[in-house]
C-alpha cells in the first residue's frame, strides 16, 4: 500500500506556476475550477496520533502538578478547550505568576505539557467546522445562509530574513497549519502571551506540546482518566477452584 | 554606553545627559516598580487562599487594617501563617457583605 504519491514524483524544475500541489504529501494538484477550493487534507490514519487502548472518553477539569528535581510540572489537556484561555492559563503558569516569590528579570516559572493539542477548539469564524466539512449537504446550506462560518479567517505570518528576502512572508491559514503541525497553534498562542523581552524564549524553552493524547517524559504522570462506573459483575455459577475445593 | 559613545568624547558627554535624565525620573520609577512587584506577590499569595488581590484590599480597608502592600509581600513569603490570618479577616469583611447585599440600598 504506497503511502504517497509526493515521493515518488520526480523532483524536476516546476516551470507551470498554474500546477500547484494541495499539499506537500500527494501530488494532487489544485483545480482552480472545482466546487471546493483549499479543502485540507485529513492526517492518513497511520500518523494519526493513537490514544492507549483502554482509555475511555474524559475530560479533565484541572492541570495534574508534580514535582520533579527540575521543578513543578504541570499537565493541561487541551480537548476541547479554547486556545486563547488555555494558552493565557499556560504562560501565567510558565511566567511564574502563580508563585509568591514572582520576579519579572528572572525564569522562575513551571514547565507546562500540553497534551491533545490536536484536538483543540478555535472558537468563532476562525476555521471550518471539520465536522461538516465532510457532510456535503450540510456545508452547502451553510454557505447560503451564513457564508461568514465558512472561511478560514485566521491567518498565520512566518518571517524568514525579514527585511532581505522579496518572497515576503509565509502565510498559512489556521486550517493548514493545524494539518501541518498541530502545536504550533498553541505554541504560537502562548509566545503571543508572554512579555515580549529577552526572558521569552526561556519561557518557551519550557512549554511542551503534543499533538497527542501521551507525552513522552519520563516519570511525569499521563493525564488521568476518571474511571466510568462499571456494570456489576455476576459472578459465575461455576468456578474451577470451588469445584477443586469441593472435591479435596 | 557602547560603540563610540564609550571611547569618544563629544558623543560620551550627550549619552552622559541622557543618563542623568534617566537616572532622575528612574528613581521615581523605581517606587512604582516595586509597589507593581509587590502587588504581583500578593496577588499569587492571596490566589492560593483562593481570594483575589482586589478582594483582599478591600477587605482590609473595610477591617481598618492599614497594612502597607510592602509589609504585605514580606509576610507573604516570610509568615505564611501571618498572611492566612490576614487573609481570612478580609475574607470575613466581605463575606459580610455578600450575604446582605442582595437587597441592601444603603450603598446608593
Amino acid at each position: 500500500m504506497f503511502r504517497s504519491l509526493g515521493r515518488f514524483v520526480r523532483k524536476t524544475r516546476r516551470r507551470d506556476a498554474s500546477r500547484t500541489w494541495q499539499s506537500f504529501r500527494d501530488a494532487k494538484v489544485i483545480n482552480p475550477f472545482s466546487e471546493y477550493q483549499w479543502t485540507s487534507q485529513p492526517y492518513p490514519s497511520y500518523n494519526m496520533p493513537r490514544v492507549a487502548r483502554d482509555v475511555r472518553p474524559h475530560r479533565t477539569l484541572k492541570a495534574i502538578s508534580h514535582c520533579d528535581e527540575k521543578g513543578w510540572w504541570h499537565i493541561l489537556d487541551a480537548q476541547g478547550r479554547d486556545v486563547g484561555k488555555l494558552a493565557a492559563f499556560a504562560s501565567r503558569l510558565l511566567q511564574g505568576k502563580h508563585r509568591c516569590d514572582y520576579a519579572p528579570d528572572r525564569v522562575k516559572g513551571d514547565s507546562v505539557i500540553i497534551v491533545n493539542a490536536i484536538h483543540v477548539f478555535f472558537p468563532g469564524h476562525t476555521w471550518v467546522r471539520h465536522c461538516l466539512s465532510s457532510n456535503f449537504f450540510l456545508t452547502l446550506l451553510l454557505c447560503l445562509f451564513q457564508p461568514h462560518l465558512c472561511k478560514d479567517t485566521k491567518i498565520y505570518r512566518f518571517w524568514r530574513n525579514r527585511r532581505t528576502d522579496p518572497r515576503g512572508a509565509k502565510v498559512l491559514t489556521a486550517t493548514r497549519l493545524m494539518m501541518l503541525n498541530p502545536s504550533i497553534i498553541i505554541s504560537q498562542a502562548v509566545k503571543g502571551m508572554l512579555p515580549n523581552n529577552l526572558l521569552r524564549n526561556n519561557f518557551l524553552r519550557r512549554l511542551y506540546c503534543y499533538p497527542g493524547a501521551i507525552h513522552p517524559h519520563w516519570g511525569m504522570p499521563q493525564v488521568i482518566v476518571p474511571v466510568e462506573k462499571r456494570p456489576e459483575m455476576i459472578p459465575d455459577a461455576f468456578t474451577f477452584e470451588a469445584e477443586v475445593r469441593q472435591s479435596e | 554606553m557602547y560603540g563610540r559613545s564609550k571611547r569618544c568624547f563629544k558623543l560620551a558627554a550627550v549619552r552622559v545627559m541622557k543618563e542623568l535624565n534617566h537616572m532622575y525620573w528612574l528613581r521615581k520609577k523605581r517606587r512604582k516598580q516595586m509597589r507593581i512587584l509587590w502587588i504581583t506577590r500578593i496577588n499569587a499569595a492571596s490566589r492560593e487562599h483562593g481570594f483575589l488581590y482586589s478582594r483582599l484590599i478591600s477587605g482590609l480597608t473595610r477591617a481598618n487594617m492599614a497594612v502597607d502592600r510592602k509589609s504585605l509581600c514580606i509576610l507573604a513569603e516570610t509568615e505564611p501563617a501571618s498572611f492566612k490570618c490576614v487573609v481570612d479577616e478580609a475574607k470575613r469583611m466581605m463575606k459580610r457583605e455578600t450575604l446582605e447585599s442582595a437587597r441592601n440600598l444603603s450603598r446608593f
